[in-house]
């Protein structure tokens, strides 16, 4: 790597950084100051704003995964940066470690914060139960910036980037609409709160609130588990909730590496193919095939104890679709699976088999 | 250094940008001329490793270029160079100095010498500024291979000289070799050692003016009776660009003994052979080509 540049674009984006920070040490700051000193609703409520952090690490992991490549989307830009005397990937992992800094870094400082400000205020068995997120916080962070690297690898103008934002944020509110409602409209919703709720409901926010993009497990809520917590089966739920997160953390950081060496060693394109709306393969394509392979691997995890309300995913992939369809056809592009999809296809048949696989070794090893 | 070209392509949409095209190119100022859409910055971005090729080969010293292999020391200044926003002349030289060799000093006293504050964001320059700005960056790299598209456009009278005075300085008589694209010949006048036509992605013309030239020369005349263009080719004379100002006539010809046949046949109080400029016969090579 050249330091000179490192240095430079570490400068750059300096901004990014310092607005992630604040809002995550913001919030992770103020949560502990706002909350009764309460054994019974510690676990909960600092499970859940060490966990803030994380969201906001989703997201600011997927915009850090868009930056990486940001000099691909004008012909200017990529003018400059193909014409460098350096070794053509060398751009291009000097950005991506750039960005795990600004992604790791406020993660770690707000999570020792967090931790800190706990063990004063509260003492050590608060501190000590959020490091039991730490590890897997971090790993999930890194896994969804590598998982976002690959369609905005492929993006090829700001337009096709922002575009991809847009539908990420679209889908993640549909998919949040159906846990939004159970928690407010419920009984059972505001059961974080209560002494009384069992451990393994705990477990279920805390996956609630885990990235891989936010949305990916609270699919699971819209389609399956929130339909059974409203029918009172909390223990099927939590078993399939449980299925569904091994399933998916398996499956997610396998993908994640795939998608980051693939954006890291894949060959750069010839520059006329920077900077224009690209006629080939839309990068919208990559993301709908991301959230049908979630959605598979959640029917594989589930497949395994039946409960009727595997339709539900079933019928989402035809929403997605239906929405993937309605709005692409706004700029006049059409949806024609290709050759470009199969790679996507089999991705859902290998997160379906994962999902049968892992769920199998949980209940029955 | 030698630059090579065997039989190059590339496809840009539906367009051959550039058709087997064929060339060699010696250290020196080569000015690369054609119409728009000819395939100049093509050529350029194709040389600069920026885009792949579809077919030949592109060698530098017998050394391949490709897709972000450039030559060693190559420096590309497209047509509307990439700046970061928020930069000043000294923030574009900590920028460039990124990557390329820049000397700074250098670079102050072309800026200085084109009037370019320091001290104010790129942003807020004319767009003939911050052509003169990149160009001032542009000179003061230490660069074996110099490409430079569309580099005078915007440039006012004034600066247009002092730019072309730098080039002379840094790269004439050197082992390096500086590529300026342009569709404007007159800007390349007293600049460039050879010429690079080239017309529809294919090479038109390639050489000095002089070669390029052929025979070529133009003939003024002042007739004591009227003399019309079909009256000189009466007499076996090709001639080509006929103009009459006012009681002189100027034309191009091929014909050696033009000025012997109008003698004879006109008796002309004045007729002189006037030395012909580049862009005049850059000008008619590449009408000559689109003929072909």
């Amino acid at each position: 790597m050249n330091p000179r540049y490192f240095l430079w674009q570490l400068r750059r984006w300096l901004g990014f950084g310092i607005v992630y920070l604040s809002l995550t040490l913001g919030v992770t700051v103020l949560v502990p100051f706002l909350t009764k000193p309460d054994a019974n609703v510690l676990t909960s409520v600092f499970s859940a704003s060490s966990l803030v952090p994380l969201s906001f690490g989703s997201a600011f992991a997927i915009l850090m995964a868009g930056l990486t490549f940001s000099y691909r989307y004008s012909r200017r830009s990529s003018d400059y940066f193909l014409s460098l005397p350096t070794h053509p990937m060398e751009v291009r992992l000097t950005r991506m470690v750039i960005s795990l800094v600004y992604i790791l870094v406020p993660y770690i400082l707000s999570h020792f914060l967090l931790a800190a400000i706990v063990a004063l205020r509260f003492g050590g068995v608060g501190a000590g139960l959020l490091f039991g997120t730490f590890g897997y916080g971090l790993a999930m962070l890194v896994a969804t910036y590598l998982l976002f690297l690959f369609p905005f690898a492929r993006a090829k103008t700001v337009f096709e980037a922002l575009f991809l934002l847009v539908l990420v944020n679209a889908i993640f509110s549909l998919d949040l609409l159906p846990y939004d409602l159970y928690v407010f409209l419920s009984p059972m919703g505001g059961g974080y709160n209560d002494p009384n709720a069992p451990t393994g409901y705990m477990s279920m926010i805390m996956s609630a609130l885990t990235p891989m993009g936010v949305s990916f497990p609270s699919l699971s809520y819209s389609s399956i588990i929130a339909p059974l917590l409203l029918g009172g089966k909390i223990d099927l739920a939590v078993d399939l909730n449980a299925c569904f997160t091994v399933a998916k953390m398996v499956a997610y950081p396998l993908l994640g590496l795939a998608s980051g060496a693939t954006a890291l060693f894949l060959k750069e394109p010839s520059g006329e193919k920077m900077g224009v709306t690209s006629k080939g393969p839309s990068v919208e394509r990559y993301l709908l095939h991301y959230f049908m392979a979630e959605l598979a691997l959640m029917l594989g995890s589930s497949a395994l104890v039946f409960t009727g309300l595997q339709i539900i995913p079933v019928i989402l992939i035809i929403v997605y679709l239906v929405f993937y369809y309605g709005v692409v056809s706004l700029y006049g592009r059409s949806f024609v699976p290709s050759k470009y999809d199969l790679p996507g296809y089999g991705l859902s048949l290998a997160f379906f088999l994962i999902g049968i696989i892992t769920c199998a070794v949980a209940m029955y090893a | 250094m030698i630059i090579k070209a065997d039989r190059i392509k590339k496809k840009l949409g539906k367009t051959m940008a550039l058709n087997d095209l064929s060339f060699e190119i010696k250290e020196g100022i080569v000015g690369l001329v054609g119409r728009n859409g000819a395939g100049k910055s093509t050529l350029l971005r194709a040389l600069s490793g920026v885009y792949s090729l579809d077919g030949g080969t592109l060698t530098c010293d017998d050394v391949p270029i490709s897709l972000q292999k450039p030559p060693k020391g190559t420096f590309f200044l497209p047509d509307d160079p990439y700046y970061p926003s928020r930069l000043t002349l000294l923030g574009l030289y900590e920028f460039l100095s990124l990557y390329y060799k820049l000397d700074k000093e250098a670079l102050l006293s072309l800026a200085g010498s084109l009037g370019l504050p320091t001290d104010k964001f790129i942003s807020s320059f004319s767009k003939g500024m911050r052509r003169q700005a990149y160009l001032a960056a542009a000179l003061s790299v230490d660069a074996r291979l110099l490409l430079l598209d569309e580099a005078f456009d915007g440039l006012d009278p004034l600066a247009l000289e002092k730019v072309k005075g730098m080039i002379i300085d840094r790269y004439a008589g050197q082992d390096k070799i500086v590529i300026i694209a342009s569709h404007n010949i007159v800007s390349l006048e007293r600049l460039s050692d050879t010429f690079l036509l080239i017309d529809g992605g294919k090479l038109s013309e390639n050489g000095s003016s002089e070669e390029i030239a052929k025979g070529l020369r133009k003939i003024q005349v002042v007739f004591a009776l009227p003399a019309s263009e079909s009256d000189l080719e009466a007499l076996g004379i090709d001639v080509i660009g006929y103009r009459a100002q006012g009681a002189m006539v100027e034309f191009m010809t091929h014909s050696e003994d033009a000025i012997e046949l109008i003698r004879k046949r006109f008796a002309p109080p004045y007729i002189n052979l006037a030395p012909l400029s580049s862009t005049e016969i850059i000008a008619y090579a590449m009408e000559e080509g689109e003929k072909k």
